[in-house]
């Protein structure tokens, strides 16, 4: 149900069911490091490109996202996801695997945040029981292809941001217990005319705010 | 939370009211000379400023006053020192040159070059490269060692897209300008 311009109020809560984030080398040393459900000890994940890991990585999530939620990926009835790649193709190569209905999604970080939403949407209109979450990212996969080579010398400012390596998944169901989705507000993309790419703090991006 | 969400609640109240007046602001700007001087909007004496509304000039004060700033003295000094370093070795070698291999001062600038381009490839490869250019910024930049550091890393970022299309193609994706511009041209860009 729609409340004020830009809020979607669920009434039937949707419940999260099962979450699983996988990670890498860095992520394994934050602060973080104990809620992940596997973690890598370097970026090649044993594939020959970090496209491909990035792919290993978001299967690892969904598979494991799964598994906890006691179901089969044939159960699974839509796979909303969303990643950094050109094509979002980490997504869907994944989604190939995983053989479930896809709607790929891009909103840059926002893009977990926006799978959630969505899934809760089609849940709670009832155009779904169930609906997998996902996203992911890799920090040599993004370097790459949105700044500069890993090895190339360039001094970055205390203001650039480190992209993740890692992939998590949630799945939503309609009845069970779990945290439950009630509301989402959807954000605006608002400019405030910063230009420096190395700030992705302050910079204009996409704000999705989910609210538990 | 409750900061970021009383944030966006201002900034979208902000911006409410900023395209309320824009309409009056843009005739008001029409026909003011710069710099523009408004009663109650941020005088900004930076030209590029002027191209901003007021909401988006108080958030980029707002937000400049947050971040972290570069360490400038310090990153100077570090770029300094670096720089110097690199090319006290690069006089050394020339030295070595011209001392024990027969060359003259004239026509041992070829294989300083060489092996100046030779060590920092390796380094690029052996992972130090980009550490040492983090620590020193522009100081690694200097011209040999940073153009052979940009072409060695991106033939070596490329290699899982294959030889031809993948390192042949995109190595000189950073030093491609370089080549054609040639270097002193651009030296003006960041």
């Amino acid at each position: 149900m729609l409340q004020g311009h830009q809020t979607w109020l669920f009434n039937s809560k949707p419940v999260i069911r099962a979450a699983a984030a996988v990670g890498g080398p860095f992520e394994a040393q934050g602060a973080l490091a104990d809620d992940f459900d596997m973690l890598h000890g370097d970026i090649w994940l044993g594939q020959d490109s970090f496209e491909k890991a990035e792919k290993k990585l978001l299967e690892q999530a969904c598979e494991i996202a799964i598994d906890k939620a006691g179901l089969k990926k044939t159960d699974v009835q839509f796979f909303l996801c969303g990643d950094l790649m050109n094509q979002i193709i980490s997504s869907s190569f994944t989604a190939r695997t995983l053989g479930v209905p896809f709607l790929g999604l891009y909103g840059a970080c926002s893009s977990s945040m926006e799978g959630l939403a969505l899934a809760g949407l089609m849940i709670d209109s009832g155009f779904a029981q169930n609906a997998l979450a996902a996203v992911s990212s890799h920090n040599a996969a993004a370097e790459k292809q949105y700044r500069y080579p890993t090895e190339y010398g360039s001094q970055k400012p205390p203001t650039a941001q480190w992209t993740v390596t890692g992939a998590g998944a949630v799945l939503l169901v309609r009845e069970g217990d779990g945290p439950r989705v009630t509301m989402a507000t959807i954000g605006r993309v608002v400019d405030m005319g910063l230009s420096d790419p190395f700030n992705m703090g302050g910079g204009p991006w996409l704000r999705l705010q989910l609210i538990l | 939370m409750k900061t970021q969400a009383n944030l966006m609640t201002f900034i979208l109240e902000m911006q409410n009211q900023a395209v309320k007046h824009a309409g009056k602001l843009k005739q008001v700007l029409e026909k003011l000379e710069p710099p523009y001087v408004l009663e109650g909007v941020i005088k900004m004496s930076n030209q590029k400023k002027k191209k901003l509304t007021p909401t988006q000039q108080e958030y980029q004060t707002f937000a400049k006053a947050k971040e972290p700033k570069r360490p400038l003295l310090s990153n100077l000094i570090r770029a300094f020192i670096m720089g110097g370093i690199i090319c006290t070795i690069g006089q050394g070698i020339q030295t070595i040159f011209i001392a024990y291999f027969k060359f003259t001062e004239v026509t041992a600038g070829n294989p300083t070059v060489a092996v100046m381009i030779i060590i920092s490839v390796l380094l690029t490869g052996f992972w130090v490269y980009d550490r040492l250019a983090q620590w020193s910024g522009a100081g690694t930049a200097v011209p040999v060692t940073g153009f052979a550091n940009s072409i060695a890393a991106a033939a070596i970022e490329h290699r899982s897209e294959g030889f031809v299309l993948g390192v042949a193609g995109k190595m000189f994706k950073l030093a491609g300008a370089v080549i054609v511009y040639g270097y002193w041209r651009l030296l003006p860009l960041p």
